[in-house]
């Protein structure tokens, strides 16, 4: 529970996650820790540098449905201002949005390699 | 022994989305993952195992949820009954989905209980049991059905009445229907279509739209206001189906089955378009197509002036004009019961 608890510091929703994993704490983690492989499989600033823009709706799209159903709210949130940016045909305000939240993403990603277990 | 478990396929390209999936349904269904849509065609092509139902995300990368249905439709894969999931149930998804009959959503992130009742809600229709269609009709089970039929004529008969509808033009289609399967069973050989049997689809047939009296009478008007009433509109089938089911007697179950086949599938159209199961005609019972063809039927030819063989025929070009509702199958039936069907409403019209 620790380990999970020390999330909430990055914006992570612990209590509505756990809700949806019916309080299942070992299969939650185990989700948890599979997250670092969706974003380094999903890297989203090379795409939109070589202006691959559906390929980044896709990804940040997937990310997008994955944050939500960790409960990562506060990614979720940037992730789902991405998608519509995107889809609005602005990837220079996507890069900006991505830009606010890259350092968050990357404390949460190192976290959880190193404390998952 | 314990009941086998129905058969799901989810197509989702997040592994981290497909296990909160297994998750919540896992013990209440047995699961087959794609990981992609190519994977989910491939695996719906193989028919290694005949899935009840699928759960299909809408933006996946490679191939999304619309191209798959479209291909499925393409390749008459198009049988099984489809949830789309997104977290976007956008107006723009909500009516494409619709094109391909699909109604039903989850939205992400899941929500366990909404999952499994969607789940649950959409396989709420048992699948057909194909031997009750299957040996002679005894006669205890003839009369046993016949006072059910008469219970449920009065109850779909005060429903009309305080509509203010006229039931003429059920008792046509059920005519109508009699005329085709008569025609239908002297060309197939075996007890498949006794007498019998016929009386009993002929009465089924007239309580093809008992689905009615389960959606709100603003949904039955055409046309449909908004997507949300043809959504509910296309819910009578189903509905009606599930209505009839409610009879559980095993000395009803012929009638049950022939009367559920006709709810359930007299919007499905050959091509495999319609709703609500999006069935072909190869799909389709017979009985249902029939029924079906004979609603249609009739709403043109009683518009006509009179009921000749030369306007029967340009009702059946009228009819052809919506390439792909029926199958050549029953043009031809309809075609050499033209005489026949041309008589009866000469007769029933001149009835008054």
């Amino acid at each position: 529970m620790q380990f999970l608890n020390s999330l909430k510091a990055y914006g992570c929703n612990i209590e509505a996650g756990l809700d949806r994993m019916k309080g299942k704490v070992d299969f939650y983690k185990r989700l948890i820790s599979k997250f670092p492989e969706v974003i380094e499989e999903n890297e989203f600033r090379s795409l939109i540098e070589s202006n691959q823009i559906e390929r980044a709706i896709e990804k940040t799209h997937l990310i997008k449905g994955v944050t939500a159903n960790l409960s990562f709210d506060s990614l979720y949130k940037s992730y789902t201002k991405i998608v519509d940016y995107l889809r609005q045909g602005n990837p220079e305000a996507a890069l900006k949005e991505f830009d606010e939240i890259e350092g968050l993403q990357k404390e949460l990603v190192d976290f959880i390699k190193n404390n998952a277990g | 022994m314990a009941e086998e478990k129905k058969r799901l396929l989810i197509a989702d390209d997040s592994f981290i989305d497909r296990e909160i999936l297994h998750h919540i349904l896992e013990n209440h269904f047995e699961i087959t993952d794609a990981k992609n849509g190519y994977e989910a065609l491939d695996i719906l092509t193989k028919k290694e195992v005949k899935f009840d139902a699928m759960l299909l995300d809408v933006v996946m990368p490679l191939i999304d949820g619309f191209s798959v249905l479209q291909l499925m439709k393409n390749n008459g894969l198009s049988g099984i009954p489809i949830i789309m999931m997104t977290a976007e149930a956008t107006k723009e998804n909500v009516r494409r989905a619709a094109e391909y009959g699909i109604t039903s959503f989850v939205s992400k992130p899941f929500d366990g209980e909404m999952v499994l009742e969607k789940v649950h809600s959409l396989l709420d229709i048992e699948p057909r049991n194909t031997n009750v269609y299957k040996g002679p009709l005894k006669e205890f089970d003839i009369n046993d059905t016949n006072i059910y039929i008469g219970r449920l004529t009065g109850v779909y008969k005060d429903y009309l009445k305080n509509k203010g509808v006229s039931d003429e033009k059920f008792k046509r289609v059920s005519e109508l229907t009699r005329i085709l399967m008569t025609e239908y069973s002297s060309q197939f050989v075996g007890d498949e279509y006794e007498s019998a049997k016929i009386n009993m689809i002929t009465t089924a047939a007239y309580f093809y739209n008992i689905g009615y009296m389960t959606i709100p009478d603003r949904c039955i008007d055409f046309p449909k206001k908004n997507e949300s009433d043809y959504r509910m509109f296309q819910k009578h089938t189903t509905a009606g189906a599930k209505f009839i089911r409610m009879n559980t007697a095993p000395s009803c179950a012929y009638f049950v089955a022939v009367c559920t086949d006709i709810c359930m599938y007299h919007h499905e159209r050959a091509d495999g378009t319609g709703f609500p199961h999006q069935l072909t005609s190869d799909e389709t019972p017979i009985h249902a197509q029939v029924c079906a063809f004979a609603t249609q039927f009739d709403e043109i030819f009683c518009k006509l002036d009179d009921f000749t063989r030369q306007n029967f025929n340009i009702a059946i070009s009228q009819l052809s004009v919506d390439a792909g509702a029926f199958s050549e199958e029953i043009y031809k039936l309809a075609k050499e019961c033209k005489g026949t069907i041309t008589d009866f409403y000469r007769n029933r019209f001149a009835q008054g």
